[in-house]
């Protein structure tokens, strides 16, 4: 089941692109190279791929709509993007790689069709190239064409929440655990429900925080969805608020959330076997519902961040805690380098941090300001500021983010930066120095400036 | 919010416009306008391929 690192030219039957495999993704998880939230299985956000900022644009598309998760690419050379404008719009679109839209789902009417929630979601494929995608109430199988397989209503299995994106086990079923704490999982070919479904002891965390002024206006997302997906992004009012990850060849199921405690946290193991699910250990964290959990590449390791940057790191097994880390920053899942180096940021502080995974030690740590130094002009009032906003992607040629350069604008009680150009930041992984950057048309991650 | 290549070296950049419509809609307002980001939100999935050589 465990999958290598490979590439193979798949000219002879999968089409005429090259081909490469996510580091660690267990079947029946689609031979692709970017095959869920994180990249793979792991949540590592690995992919063994050399890419460079020598490019030049290709091709755009779904102007307007807001977009959350990273293009999901099946192996014959088409690629998903969920959005969530809402009401009359469609919110699952399949490209070729080249740019033509080869199906969406039909613009949403109402709850029952696929909804803005999917915008939070990463569709994930099958071997046999179908798709799995959820929403605020369903989850949906679709053929590589379009045509829909099935529907799940989670309303009829007791669950109240979405899965932030659903995931497979390795004995094939497919499942998730939705944001108020219930681990469910499904038959593939039919949608039948697989296992009875699990009840996590938690509570809904801290509560919503408010909303920026002005975000996602423009039609960007559906006004409905803003105040949950804020709360998704930032952990709160609900349970769960990450994608769980899954060991590539125990199949054992990491997830983290708001304990029963609201200021608490919790990272669980849990095992799916013999038709049971079923908890393997529940790990006390820090407070809030934490970062996606992320599986070291030897597969003996879990970490997650908790809301005040304390990282920890638990045996796989038994769930002690092996090693924990304060200001580790993690605002979002840690990124894991084959070497098992751990990438974790602080999106306003403008700072990557790298820690040897196997203790905790910190390797370095840098802010970006100089970046904005060099690409912004100079302001007589204001000085230049670099934000880190998107999560960090692991290549074999360094690694890749978004870096928001700002003037600090220090007009009212508290200094916020206002971003005035967005860069593609390729990062020397042994030292954190800036390789190249490459212009982006627009900011890409849950950055909010001043907040 | 990952950027996110394939095997190609095309690299996907899917954009939220969270930062920037924030300042465009909800802090610039506020502003002079000679203080203004003037940065449109857009959104959506922006792809670029190498240059060749």
């Amino acid at each position: 089941m465990k999958r290598i690192i490979r590439s193979c030219s798949a000219a002879m039957a999968l089409g005429f692109f090259s081909q490469t495999v996510a580091a660690t993704s267990p079947e029946p998880y689609a031979n692709s190279h970017w095959v869920s939230v994180h990249g793979d299985s792991h949540n590592s956000d690995y992919v063994p791929l050399s890419p460079s900022t020598k490019v030049e644009p290709y091709w755009e598309a779904l102007e307007g709509a807001a977009i959350f998760v990273g293009p999901i690419f099946d192996t014959q050379g088409q690629l998903y993007v969920p959005t969530g404008r809402g009401q009359g719009t469609s919110h699952l679109h399949a490209f070729s790689r080249d740019g033509k839209l080869l199906w969406e789902t039909p613009p949403m009417q109402s709850l029952d069709d696929v909804d803005y929630g999917a915008v939070i979601s990463a569709p994930i494929i099958d071997t046999d190239n179908n798709v799995y995608s959820n929403d605020l109430n369903q989850l949906w199988s679709f053929t590589p064409e379009g045509e829909k397989r099935w529907v799940v209503n989670f309303k009829d299995h007791r669950i109240d929440g979405l899965f932030i994106t659903p995931v497979f086990h390795p004995n094939g079923w497919i499942g998730g655990v939705s944001s108020d704490g219930k681990v469910a999982f499904f038959h593939r070919d039919s949608g039948k429900l697989a296992a009875p479904v699990l009840t996590l002891p938690v509570s809904q965390g801290k509560p919503s925080a408010d909303l920026p002024p002005g975000i996602w206006q423009g039609g960007l997302i559906a006004e409905v969805f803003h105040q949950p997906l804020w709360d998704i992004l930032y952990g709160r009012n609900m349970a769960v608020t990450n994608t769980p990850a899954i060991h590539n060849t125990s199949g054992r199921l990491f997830i983290t959330s708001a304990a029963e405690n609201p200021e608490d946290g919790v990272l669980f193991g849990i095992d799916i076997a013999d038709s049971k699910i079923k908890i393997a250990f529940a790990t006390p964290m820090g407070g809030g519902s934490g970062t996606s959990p992320a599986i070291s590449p030897d597969g003996k390791l879990v970490y997650a961040i908790d809301d005040h940057g304390v990282m920890i790191a638990v045996d796989s097994e038994s769930g002690d805690v092996k090693w924990s880390a304060s200001d580790t920053m993690g605002q979002a899942s840690p990124s894991i380098g084959p070497d098992g180096t751990v990438y974790s940021f602080n999106g306003e502080q403008g700072t990557i941090v790298a820690i040897d995974g196997k203790t905790g030690a910190i390797k370095w740590r840098r802010d970006y300001h100089h970046v904005a130094k060099e690409q912004l002009n100079w302001h007589l009032l204001f000085d230049r500021v670099a934000t880190v906003d998107g999560l960090i992607t692991v290549t074999d040629t360094g690694l890749w983010t978004f870096l928001d350069l700002c003037y600090q604008v220090d007009l009212g009680a508290t200094p916020f930066p206002q971003p005035r150009k967005v860069v593609v930041a390729q990062i020397d992984p042994g030292s954190g120095e800036v390789i190249a950057t490459f212009d982006s048309r627009d900011a890409s991650g849950a950055c909010c400036p001043g907040c | 919010m990952p950027v996110v290549p394939d095997a190609d070296n095309n690299l996907y950049l899917t954009l939220s416009g969270t930062a920037t419509s924030i300042f465009k809609y909800g802090v610039d307002p506020q502003l002079p306008f000679f203080l203004r980001s003037g940065f449109e939100p857009v959104g959506g999935i922006q792809v670029f391929k190498p240059v060749k050589e």
